[in-house]
């Protein structure tokens, strides 16, 4: 069975001639698909019609005067666009160059003497802890 | 029921008692090896991530001092109970300790001693810890003295060897002249409260025995498990060792350090966000790496924080 498809929207809005509304009608009363279709739509535009109507921004109105239309999207100011990017430049740059502060030397045979010589008291030295610490001297 | 309790009991002190003895004897061990006297030549090796790391030295001991040169550097190092002291053209520097808290060795360690007889007539100990071998010791029948010692890493591989190729007992002749007369840097204790997020209590295996006060305001804290140890350096700065400073860093655990090893001894420096560290240890390397973890680990102040340090100085 062919069904009525958009024929369904035109005979809600009364936009059929006679001719059509009567086979309109004729094919719901025998088509219970096409019937469900009709009463959804019907009430899909019940639904709608339902909705409280607001009014339209201004900016978003034709504007006769200047014959201009403001966008829905407003580009940023060339300043605001040209502040952040020197803004991520500095801090990027101020953590770069965020001076370490000066650090304490330590000579390495102090490290290691001293560390001996404590360890020294918890128990006698075995050879491995007699080993002289040389610089770029190891075999 | 009662025999079995009394049987149990007996059992458990007589076990006790078989411990303590243990590591009383191993004292007396260590004892007699700080007093033996002897002259002859050791070779050091260690495996290290860095490969293997080898050092001959030529050693003496006589009265509790030992002095020893590594046969690749001109300076010689004497060593006693508490003080290391490096000694080259009758020129000393001594770094000293005078004031120290024993850590516990039994809390951590299972000691264990073949009889007399059983290893070439020499005492041979092992110091085994949760069930892993850390320490193989073998002590000279005649003089006491420490032949030859290994210590293990927790996979069961060697870390560091050391052995005697030329022993002779005896007393040798001493020179310790210089160490008299020379630079002194002692250890003093730290009497202040320590911040334990800088310095925790405990780090691995490892107890904080004492913290003593470093040059230009470090603090200097001494951790034991009782048998391998290491101190650890902190300043509100970056600690810097010249040495370190072109080294390519180690990553352990996800985390960059500068490290450098020596035979026996391994040395790591590190920056934080509140200042930084050095750590000198003769651990194992796993044992490196679960100290660390317990450490603060590496990183930068934030660079607002930098940049008011520098202005302000602190």
């Amino acid at each position: 069975m062919i069904h009525l498809g958009e024929m369904l929207s035109a005979f809600l809005d009364g936009e059929l001639t006679h001719d059509e509304e009567r086979r309109v009608t004729e094919h719901l009363g025998s088509c219970e698909f096409c019937a469900e279709e009709l009463a959804d739509l019907h009430q899909a535009r019940a639904l709608v019609r339902s909705l409280p109507i607001l009014d339209t921004p201004g900016r978003l109105l034709h504007r006769p005067d200047d014959g201009k239309v403001v966008p829905l999207y407003r580009r940023p100011r060339a300043w605001a666009a040209a502040a952040a990017a020197a803004l991520v430049i500095l801090v990027g740059l101020a953590t770069v160059l965020a001076p370490s502060p000066a650090g304490v030397q330590v000579p390495i045979e102090d490290l290691s003497n001293q560390f001996r010589a404590r360890d020294s008291l918890d128990r006698t030295f075995t050879p491995i802890e007699l080993v002289p610490v040389v610089l770029n001297g190891a075999e | 029921m009662r025999k079995v309790v009394i049987v149990l009991a007996s059992t458990a002190w007589l076990l006790a008692t078989a411990s303590a003895a243990f590591s009383d004897e191993l004292d007396d061990l260590f004892e007699r090896a700080s007093e033996a006297e002897f002259s002859g030549t050791t070779f050091v090796h260690c495996q290290t991530p860095e490969g293997v790391l080898s050092q001959i030295t030529d050693i003496k001991q006589s009265g509790g001092v030992a002095i020893i040169k590594a046969r690749t550097a001109d300076t010689e190092v004497i060593a006693r109970k508490g003080e290391y002291a490096d000694r080259a053209g009758g020129y000393s520097k001594v770094a000293a300790v005078s004031v120290a808290s024993s850590p516990d060795r039994s809390g951590h360690y299972q000691v264990e001693i073949a009889g007399v007889g059983r290893e070439l007539g020499r005492r041979a100990v092992r110091l085994i810890a949760d069930g892993i071998l850390r320490v193989e010791l073998r002590f000279d029948a005649a003089t006491g003295a420490v032949l030859r010692s290994v210590s293990y890493n927790g996979d069961g591989n060697a870390y560091c060897t050391s052995e005697f190729i030329a022993f002779v007992p005896g007393s040798p002749d001493m020179d310790v002249a210089t160490m008299e007369n020379a630079e002194r840097t002692e250890l003093v204790v730290y009497p202040d409260h320590i911040d334990e997020g800088r310095l925790p209590a405990q780090a691995g295996s490892f107890t904080r025995a004492d913290v003593y006060g470093g040059a230009s305001g470090t603090l200097v804290a001494y951790y034991s498990d009782g048998v391998f140890s290491f101190t650890l350096v902190t300043a509100e700065t970056p600690v810097e060792i010249p040495e370190l400073s072109d080294i390519e860093p180690a990553t352990i655990d996800g985390h960059e350090y500068q490290r450098l090893f020596f035979p026996g001894q391994a040395i790591l420096v590190w920056g934080t966000a509140e200042g930084g560290y050095a750590l000198v240890t003769d651990a194992p390397l796993d044992m490196q790496t679960a100290v660390l973890s317990d450490l603060p680990r590496p990183g930068k102040a934030f660079f607002l924080t930098r940049w008011w340090r520098a202005l302000t100085g602190h």
